[in-house]
């Protein structure tokens, strides 16, 4: 692989022996992606924050790093962290996970992370063109595929790296030719974002490949249905990438330019499936995969009229305001700052069955939260939660 | 008598052979969801530890290489990775926790491997053979 001066200089532990470690990593890992050279990015993003994601094993491969005085050379945004400010019916996390939780986020914070949020684009939105080294499956997808921007579908400790040496390998979508779709996804009926989740999980099912670009049209242009589209095709595939038809900058052209082999039809009987037009048994509401954005949050709180009177979450970063976060606090709703209960535990709080208008925390919710999940609108959770 | 099933490509891993039991996935594997490192498992396809494990992709999270890397850590970790399609996120966990990876380039007068877990095979060089 090509390097610049200044990177070989990093490889050789001219900086520090982490520097020299973590370019070692991209280097090692851009060779066995093809890469002929690195690029320098504007912005990285890391994932794997929760304790119950990444456990001992994470807790000590960051905090090691932090601890050798590592900071990040680039804009870095970190994911969010397990629900410690979760409670239901009294019951709150251990004392003991708590506790380590705070050591991911003190030695993240160290090295220069900022953020806690599964959307780094409402911190900074990337310009087209730009290259990142973003991790997160939701902001990979809505990086490439909204903003126009171009990164690779990051591992955790891979954006760890990029953002130490501010270099990501030149592969998979930092390379044009590999922006361009191969096959053509046909939506009918989605008419909310949680029909918008259950069409992108649904795709992804179907088109799980590491290098499928699909081609979407009859995707509405709301920005809160694309981004639970991508955050629900992102959870069942692991394509860095869709183009969609009247979002993505250069659709047109991209389309022009693709060569499409299959084609998909998700339809209303499809979305059916996954998605309730009642609320059975619900402990808890859960709106914030992915987190929200500042308008979302002003939305919500306009529903809500009179107030929560059934146990609403909602989780976002502090990009939403500190007034909007303390008006929904009076209104009853328990606001999740910079923490995702999707990846915490919470049948240890007691909770067994939550509803959510997201597809991604319905594909996690079972597995790392130990709860039922079940997947319908903003609409009905918000009619829910005010107790209709 | 050794069998050769499928040709390969290896991508992480400086060993010229691995050798253990398969297990063959035939859906994508979701490492964060399934893998339980501590325990050396991943949930449908049962104790890895040791193993040789194949699967069409994997999908989800990428947050799914401290999974990877935890199966290591814990000393759990599969011999060997083969997928029909190897991703960054898979990639950079089978880097920092040395698991060997590859890539199916081609499979060898065997249509379907499905039938093929539990039986016990090598890699040598760039060929998985079936030893048992």
């Amino acid at each position: 692989m090509y390097l610049t001066r200044e990177e070989e200089r990093m490889l050789s532990g001219e900086y520090s022996e982490y520097v020299r470690k973590a370019m070692e990593v991209v280097v090692k890992v851009g060779e066995m992606l093809g890469a002929e050279r690195l690029v320098e990015v504007v912005h990285a993003h890391v994932s794997g924050v929760s304790i119950f994601n990444i456990g001992e094993p994470g807790l000590h491969l960051i905090e090691e790093m932090a601890s050798a005085g590592t900071k990040f050379s680039v804009f870095t945004t970190v994911n969010p962290y397990a629900a410690i400010d979760a409670e239901f019916l009294g019951r709150r996390l251990g004392e003991d996970m708590i506790r380590k939780q705070m050591r991911v986020v003190n030695a993240l914070t160290r090295m220069g992370g900022r953020a806690f949020t599964c959307a780094p684009y409402h911190i900074r939105m990337p310009k087209k063109g730009e290259h990142l080294a973003w991790a997160e499956s939701n902001a990979v997808l809505y990086a490439n595929s909204v903003a126009g921007a171009m990164t690779l579908r990051e591992g955790g400790p891979m954006a760890l790296m990029e953002a130490i040496v501010g270099r990501a390998p030149m592969a998979g979508p930092h390379l044009p030719e590999n922006r361009v779709p191969d096959s053509l996804v046909a939506l009918e009926n989605v008419r909310d974002g949680a029909s918008a989740a259950a069409a992108g999980y649904i795709m992804g099912k179907h088109l799980h490949s590491p290098d499928v670009v699909p081609y979407v049209v009859g995707l509405p242009r709301q920005e809160e249905y694309v981004r639970l589209f991508l955050a629900a095709f992102g959870a069942s595939g692991s394509s860095p990438m869709a183009v969609i038809e009247g979002i993505t900058p250069d659709y047109r052209e991209l389309l022009a330019r693709g060569d499409i082999r299959d084609k998909l039809v998700i339809g209303k009987d499809d979305i059916r499936q996954y998605v309730e037009e009642t609320v059975a048994d619900a402990d808890v509401g859960l709106i914030g995969c992915p987190h929200l954005s500042r308008e979302e949050a002003l939305e919500i709180l306009e529903e809500l009229g009179d107030g929560a009177r059934r146990e609403l979450w909602v989780f976002t970063g502090t990009h939403v305001g500190a007034d909007v976060i303390e008006a929904l606090r009076r209104k009853g709703v328990r606001v999740l700052v910079g923490q995702c209960p999707v990846v915490t535990r919470l049948s240890l709080l007691g909770i067994e069955s939550v509803i959510t208008d997201s597809g991604k925390a319905l594909h996690y919710l079972p597995k790392l939260a130990g709860v039922r999940a079940h997947l319908i609108s903003r609409e009905h959770i918000l009619r829910w939660a005010r107790g209709e | 008598m050794d069998k050769a099933v499928a040709r390969l490509k290896r991508v992480v891993g400086g060993r010229d052979r691995v050798c253990g039991e398969l297990v063959v996935a035939e859906e994508p594997i979701s490492f964060l969801g399934d893998a339980v490192p501590e325990k050396g498992l991943i949930r449908g396809l049962g104790d890895v530890a040791g193993k040789i494990v194949m699967y069409p992709t994997a999908i989800g999270s990428t947050v799914s290489s401290y999974k990877i890397y935890g199966l290591s850590y814990y000393r759990k970790a599969p011999a060997a990775f083969v997928a029909r399609k190897v991703d960054p996120v898979t990639l950079i966990g089978c880097v920092l926790s040395g698991i060997p990876l590859y890539e199916i380039k081609e499979l060898i007068e065997l249509p379907d491997l499905r039938g093929l877990s539990g039986r016990r095979a090598c890699i040598i060089d760039d060929l998985l053979v079936l030893v048992d």
